[in-house]
């Protein structure tokens, strides 16, 4: 078993903004929120592709891209950001498993297809969804997803299949964290 | 909107979680409250739903008819496109558009059937007779 004890779990209204607080506020930057995250960010976008299908109608963006907002506001505050992508499952579960075991809370990209908490109405082939990886309990990972109250957890074969779910904007098995404190 | 001007419908998510949402507080103050749900955005996803509950009946006919194979059926009732079945088959998907006839998705080998099956998450003998018990 392994766990990030001081792991503090934070609700937030946009999946990628929250994971983006709560790791950076561990990582030095405690004064952080929500709105600082997603304007420090960028995080507001439009944009309507028609021709693009998606669920059989044009993809429409009111975010910008998975990971900008994580990306521009560690580059905003001087934090290094580790990011890995994986062409194995193996690779991908290996990496997460040595991120627990150091005790680092880590984000993740996922799909919501086979996110077993999330509701049936919920579940579409959306694979920009974000949650923090943050403990291990036997087969179980200690998930805090930003959507939900409270924390949740997934089996190990429920996490690899939304981190390796497949389509467009494939997560696969991205994982994410601030590589070092700020100073 | 003011914090007690926030939606407290029903909702999808309602079962599960509460949302947070921002609004202006007491003092004029953005601050973030809970919400069960919004009647606009249950609506929005109902209408989503029945679109999809239509097309995945469609092609059960379409399938019933023998115009079309049960990968049809089966790529409606999970949602899928050609590119997201392709990605989990592996298959071409000039490929799966060939299965998608009758005619050679009958002749396909066991081993062909066994990845449609297991991209839809079904077995293969509910693959070729689309009865699912979910």
């Amino acid at each position: 078993m392994c766990m990030n004890n001081e792991f503090k779990h934070l609700q937030a209204a946009h999946c990628e903004n929250g994971v983006t607080t709560n790791l950076l506020r561990s990582a030095g930057a405690e004064q952080l929120t929500e709105p600082l995250s997603f304007g420090i960010g960028s995080g507001l976008f439009y944009v309507q592709l028609p021709f693009l299908k998606i669920n059989n109608g044009p993809a429409i963006a009111f975010r910008t891209m998975p990971g900008l907002i994580f990306k521009r506001t560690c580059n905003a505050l001087g934090i290094p950001v580790a990011r890995k992508k994986f062409t194995s499952q193996e690779a991908g579960k290996r990496y997460l498993d040595e991120c627990l075991d150091a005790g680092r809370a880590v984000g993740a990209q996922v799909g919501v297809y086979y996110l077993t908490y999330f509701p049936k109405e919920y579940r579409f082939h959306f694979n920009a969804h974000n949650m923090i990886v943050f403990g291990k309990e036997e087969d179980k990972y200690m998930i805090s997803d930003p959507v939900m109250e409270t924390v949740t957890s997934l089996t190990d074969y429920e996490l690899q299949r939304v981190r390796f779910a497949k389509g467009a904007f494939a997560p696969r098995g991205q994982i994410y964290y601030p590589k070092e404190k700020r100073s | 909107m003011k914090k007690e001007e926030i939606p407290q419908d029903d909702g999808a998510l309602n079962k599960l979680t509460k949302e947070v949402v921002y609004a202006v507080d007491s003092s004029g103050k953005y601050s973030t409250e809970l919400s069960s749900g919004w009647e606009v955005k249950a609506k929005a996803l109902d209408v989503a739903w029945e679109d999809i509950e239509k097309r995945i009946e469609d092609a059960r006919q379409k399938v019933l008819r023998n115009e079309a194979s049960p990968v049809l059926y089966f790529m409606e009732l999970r949602l899928m496109d050609m590119g997201i079945v392709s990605a989990y088959t592996g298959f071409w998907k000039w490929t799966i558009k060939k299965h998608l006839k009758t005619a050679a998705f009958n002749k396909l080998p066991e081993e062909k059937l066994k990845k449609y099956a297991d991209a839809f998450n079904v077995s293969v003998e509910e693959l070729k007779t689309m009865n699912v018990h979910e």
